[in-house]
């Protein structure tokens, strides 16, 4: 998939501030809540010294921060690192002592052992980096409910590429489970709010009724069940498909986007695992005037649904890497200000099923 | 293609990128001035005289901090670079880009008229001050750099506003308010201190940047970051740009209003 890329706004804290309230008497968590606490996985993959890293039994009683990304990444990785280490660096060395920052690669063929380790000093030198055969990497993801990553190459016959990945961190608190998750957007205050209360708390029973807390004073933003559809601040892609094309060299996908929060959200950017590129595009014009524009956001008003649909804006995805054909499941990317990546399956219909698809009783549009 | 420099979220490379806009924003620059110029000449019966050579450097140093490189740095991947902008487009060009208006032009400001009033009014000290103090503070606030420069039209939005609070702060010390005596060699002094140097927005924007134990600005926190450059210490970086090279531009002003009251002193 392309970079994920999303911008941070100031106002992200008022998002993440639905999740609890910083002017409260007790500070709230900054991270998003999931409906229900992930048991920590259990898997074992390699780490970059060449031996065996049993993730549950090395952070058992420690906070285990695990995230899934790869060194090429322009930029979610090195960030959630980044900030990760920065907050890491201030706090007392016997709070450092009780968190695992554990790295695993979503590109075992780039990411050797080596280049796991120099990439991951450039941060913290306590930071952990796995590695292992593809079945074992996918495997580890879809113990989280995350789908395989992607590789997204830069054209069509290019080496580099880019690989599409989940966003968030996934912070197990001491007791083995994950009440919180941080998704792209957190900032080194919100960790540095998190960690302290992730670290005292040994049975996280404190977490639970803080959390409880939070809940009950205020509406939290919970995450779904399936914490790899994570998106802050409720915004889901209720429909989804694409447009079976008759060339090569693009299609049309259209979505319905439901925006439950009382925010805006902005999507920057798309992309699609079977398609080099992803726009956002507007129809404009009348009649024989009627042409796409592409446009490099795309508003969703809060509190609203938003569809996509054929006669006005809809997304295309150009330089397909295959025909699609009726039947296919194109897997679409989009990165969002707010609510950061949400991950999509479209099905291709056929052009004549799209309405119907869709649930449009005539043309269209945003 | 971006009209103007804005937050994309794109990851940094040294391709060469074209503004147009901030193209557009220099021409016009220099063609409103020379229109200016030439009305206040035929106005007076005088010929028009050339561009002055600190306006034309006026114009370069504005072009440089709103295009590539620095343009695109500063508005989407690094607080330092942001504020070399706001030193470059606040405190450099201003007192450059003042010296382009002729005696001519600056005389149509005398006449009556509500808009010729309005800006007789805002480029009077005191409310320059406050003006530009308003604008540094707003302008510098991390919900409003962090919203603003998302967009295009936010982060021109911000450019401008600079540009517009430098013009007003530094026209009382560069030219004569039209209708006003003249301000005075020390207190043009004393009010280059009280501005920068001993201006207590700066110096709590200065403390906030350097000592704030994490990222101020969150546009410039979650950037794509660039090789060997924190997000912490970029903000330092920031926090030390304003206070010295606004104390080191201060300095200079100083120093030139003083040895000319020098020498007109005998």
């Amino acid at each position: 998939m392309s970079r994920l890329r999303v911008l941070a706004l100031a106002n992200l804290a008022p998002v993440l501030m639905a999740c609890g309230d910083r002017g409260a008497s007790a500070p709230a968590f900054h991270g998003v809540a999931v409906t229900t606490p992930i048991a920590k996985p259990s898997f074992t993959l390699t780490d970059f010294n060449g031996r065996p890293y049993d993730f549950a039994a090395e952070t058992r009683d420690k906070v285990a921060l695990l995230f899934f990304g790869y060194t090429h990444c322009p930029d979610v990785c090195p960030l959630h690192m980044a900030n990760i280490a920065a907050v890491l660096r201030q706090m007392p060395a016997e709070d450092k002592a009780r968190v695992v920052t554990v790295f695993v690669t979503t590109d075992p063929e780039r990411d050797t052992p080596t280049r796991l380790r120099e990439w991951l000093a450039n941060f913290d030198a306590t930071f952990i980096g796995l590695t292992g055969t593809k079945e074992e990497l996918v495997k580890a993801q879809q113990s989280l409910g995350l789908a395989e990553a992607t590789r997204e190459y830069l054209n069509a016959d290019s080496v580099n590429y880019f690989v599409g990945h989940a966003a968030q961190v996934f912070a197990f608190a001491r007791d083995g489970f994950a009440y919180t998750i941080y998704p792209f957007g957190i900032r080194q205050e919100d960790w540095a709010n998190d960690l302290p209360r992730l670290i005292r708390d040994a049975t996280g029973a404190d977490i639970r009724r803080d959390l409880a807390a939070q809940a009950k004073a205020r509406q939290l933003n919970m995450a779904p069940e399936q914490a790899a559809a994570v998106t802050m601040g409720g915004l889901i892609v209720t429909q989804a498909v694409v447009a079976e094309p008759a060339t090569q060299d693009e299609a049309a996908a259209y979505l319905t986007l439901k925006n439950d929060t009382p925010q805006e959200d902005t999507i920057v950017a798309i992309a699609a695992d079977l398609a080099v590129r992803g726009e956002i595009h507007e129809t404009m014009g009348e009649g024989e005037m009627r042409h796409m524009m592409s446009t490099p956001t795309l508003v969703i008003p809060a509190r609203t649904e938003t569809k996509l649909a054929p006669g006005g804006t809809h997304v295309m995805l150009l330089q397909l890497r295959k025909k699609l054909v009726a039947g296919d499941t194109v897997t679409l990317f989009l990165s969002l200000a707010r609510a950061g990546a949400v991950e999509v399956r479209a099905p291709v219909v056929p052009y004549a099923d799209l309405e119907k698809a869709l649930g449009l009783s005539g043309r269209g549009g945003k | 293609m971006s009209f103007w420099c804005s937050a994309t979220g794109a990851a940094w490379t040294w391709q060469w990128r074209a503004y147009p806009g901030v193209w557009l924003f220099i021409i016009l620059l220099a063609f409103g001035m020379w229109a200016w110029n030439r009305a206040g000449a035929r106005a007076a019966g005088h010929p028009q005289r050339p561009a002055h050579p600190l306006f034309v450097g006026g114009l370069v140093v504005l072009w440089l901090a709103l295009d590539w490189p620095i343009g695109a740095l500063g508005a989407g991947y690094l607080a330092s670079v942001h504020m070399l902008q706001f030193l470059l487009m606040a405190l450099v060009a201003p007192p450059m880009l003042l010296m382009g208006p002729s005696p001519d032009a600056l005389a149509l400001l005398e006449r009556p008229g509500m808009l010729r009033a309005l800006v007789r009014r805002l480029v009077s000290p005191f409310p320059a001050l406050m003006l530009f103090s308003v604008i540094v503070l707003a302008t510098h606030l991390p919900p409003i750099v962090d919203t603003l420069m998302a967009t295009q039209a936010g982060s021109m939005g911000i450019d401008l506003l600079w540009i517009g609070a430098g013009i007003a702060f530094w026209w009382p010390v560069i030219r004569d308010v039209p209708r006003q005596p003249r301000f005075g060699y020390p207190v043009k002094m004393g009010y280059i201190i009280l501005g920068m140097m001993f201006s207590p927005i700066m110096f709590g924007l200065v403390g906030f940047l350097v000592y704030s134990t994490t990222p101020l600005y969150g546009v410039f926190e979650l950037a794509p970051p660039l090789p060997g450059v924190s997000a912490h210490a970029d903000h330092q970086l920031a926090g030390t740009l304003m206070s010295v090279g606004g104390a080191f531009i201060a300095f200079i002003a100083i120093s030139v209003i003083f040895f000319r009251w020098n020498k007109e002193s005998g």
